[in-house]
């Protein structure tokens, strides 16, 4: 903040006087001043009058105020940053995409929060969806493309055949000629793991990469890179478990949302916590109790609907 | 002459359109995270209230991305008012001699705070401390600096920033 040289030189004599030991020098150095310019005296009136304003010990509520401006500002800072950072990204969703399309609620199979959903392609395909699911069909019924906007969906089987089916999500699409397969829409990144057969795995930018029986893939728009996890483990939510292998803790709340109403939220580095365990989906205040004891992270509920964690 | 008529009928038609669409929907929003739906109206109307008062609004892409902006404001304010108010108001039941403060004193009295509050959340932690030791608690530099482990000058420092930010006060 810049101040007129009054006003600032006013701040600094009032730094000076409040000194432990002010001599007589001091003092008429400063009188000295004050009158040598009508700006100063102003300049002096002014903030002396804020500051009667203010209080002080002379104002007989003086430690109230003081105790009360003590209050740590932090919490709700940070509570609000996380709450409203989430619909800010809605909001540019809505932007970008008007209405109902946005939050995927004109989607062809949707499945409510905490509710995992069942369904046939036109071709009698039996097809499972995660809680909170949104998906759209699209292609022809001999060849189907679904399209994953949120959650997971598991094709029990899709028999060896000449035409494809696909899966995608927006960080790139599975094709396949016969397979049983899981495809996941994650926080960051997306999720394919073939039980059996094989299938093509285009990431958005990326190098497509093949698939095979027992393979797992995580995947962004722009590279896909194998892991370690078992089908059976990838597809566990059908069975109403969540099985984490080193994810990000934002991952992993984002997964238990499917199953809890209200926001669940990681702040600052946090986030990036890498948990692993399994969870049981169907009670996920016992979840998040467990992540308090995996990580050293702690657990803030502002009312029922925010609950947010921070590195501890 | 018509260019101003004009544009003046596009911004209430602007307006009015954006509080059909996002009134509820803003309302809801902050509703989940005060708890109260009166309090919840009242801030997302004022949050409205300072989108009316803009002076162009003709720039505006995201409604809803501003609205949120002005509402997350609001809504920090309105629970900083709520802690400051409960802290205050503890402080001055532990002491007797305030039993005869009237509503309006104390009324007047928070909002007093909260211009400080405000003024004083732009400088450091320290800086704030050290203005509240001088200003409420009366203790001299020498004492301020031992408590908060910095120098005597460090405290001439604070001290000029946290006075700069009570001139910014109205």
């Amino acid at each position: 903040m810049t101040l007129a040289a009054a006003e600032h030189q006013a701040v600094m004599w009032e730094v000076r006087l409040r000194e432990d030991d002010i001599g007589a020098s001091v003092l008429n150095e400063f009188d000295h001043w004050r009158t040598a310019e009508a700006a100063n005296e102003q300049a002096w009136n002014a903030l002396q009058q804020r500051l009667a304003r203010i209080g002080g010990t002379r104002s007989r509520d003086g430690l109230a105020m003081a105790r009360a401006l003590r209050t740590p500002a932090t919490e709700r800072r940070r509570a609000l940053r996380a709450a409203f950072g989430l619909l800010v990204l809605g909001c540019g969703t809505w932007g970008m995409r008007e209405g109902m399309h946005g939050l995927g609620l004109d989607a062809d199979w949707q499945s409510a929060v905490g509710e995992r959903g069942e369904g046939l392609l036109a071709d009698g395909t039996p097809v499972a969806f995660d809680a909170n699911s949104r998906i759209y069909l699209a292609g022809s019924a001999q060849s189907p493309r679904l399209k994953l906007h949120q959650g997971q969906v598991l094709v029990k089987s899709w028999p060896q055949r000449d035409e494809v089916l696909t899966v995608s999500t927006m960080d790139g699409a599975v094709v396949t000629e016969g397979a049983t397969f899981n495809v996941g829409k994650l926080l960051e990144r997306s999720v394919v793991s073939v039980s059996r057969g094989s299938a093509l795995l285009r990431p958005q930018l990326g190098r497509p990469v093949l698939v095979s029986e027992g393979e797992t893939f995580y995947f962004n728009g722009k590279e896909a890179q194998q892991t370690e996890m078992p089908f059976g483990a990838v597809s566990a939510w059908t069975r109403g478990v969540c099985v984490a292998d080193r994810m990000p803790l934002a991952e992993l709340l984002d997964i238990f949302g499917r199953y809890r109403k209200g926001l669940l939220r990681v702040s600052g580095r946090a986030a990036a916590l890498q948990i692993s365990g399994v969870f049981r989906l169907e009670d996920i205040e016992r979840a998040l109790l467990q992540v308090l004891d995996i990580l050293p992270v702690r657990m803030q509920r502002y009312g029922s609907y925010l609950t947010v964690f921070s590195a501890a | 002459m018509s260019t101003v008529s004009f544009a003046t009928a596009a911004r209430d038609q602007f307006l009015g359109g954006e509080f059909r669409r996002s009134y509820s929907w803003l309302t809801a929003s902050v509703h989940r995270l005060v708890g109260s739906r009166n309090d919840a109206e009242d801030l997302a109307a004022s949050a409205f209230t300072e989108l009316a008062g803009m002076e162009d609004i003709s720039h505006i892409r995201q409604p809803r991305a501003l609205l949120t902006t002005i509402a997350r404001r609001l809504t920090y304010e309105f629970w900083r008012r709520r802690d400051l108010e409960r802290e205050y108001l503890e402080q001055l039941a532990l002491a007797p001699e305030f039993s005869d403060a009237s509503p309006e004193d104390i009324c007047e009295a928070i909002d007093e705070l909260l211009r400080i509050d405000a003024a004083l959340q732009g400088i450091s932690a320290k800086a704030r401390e050290a203005f509240i030791l001088s200003q409420f608690e009366e203790l001299g530099y020498a004492e301020i600096a031992a408590r908060l482990d910095v120098s005597v000058s460090m405290v001439r420092k604070y001290m000029a920033q946290a006075l700069t930010a009570c001139c910014a006060l109205a």
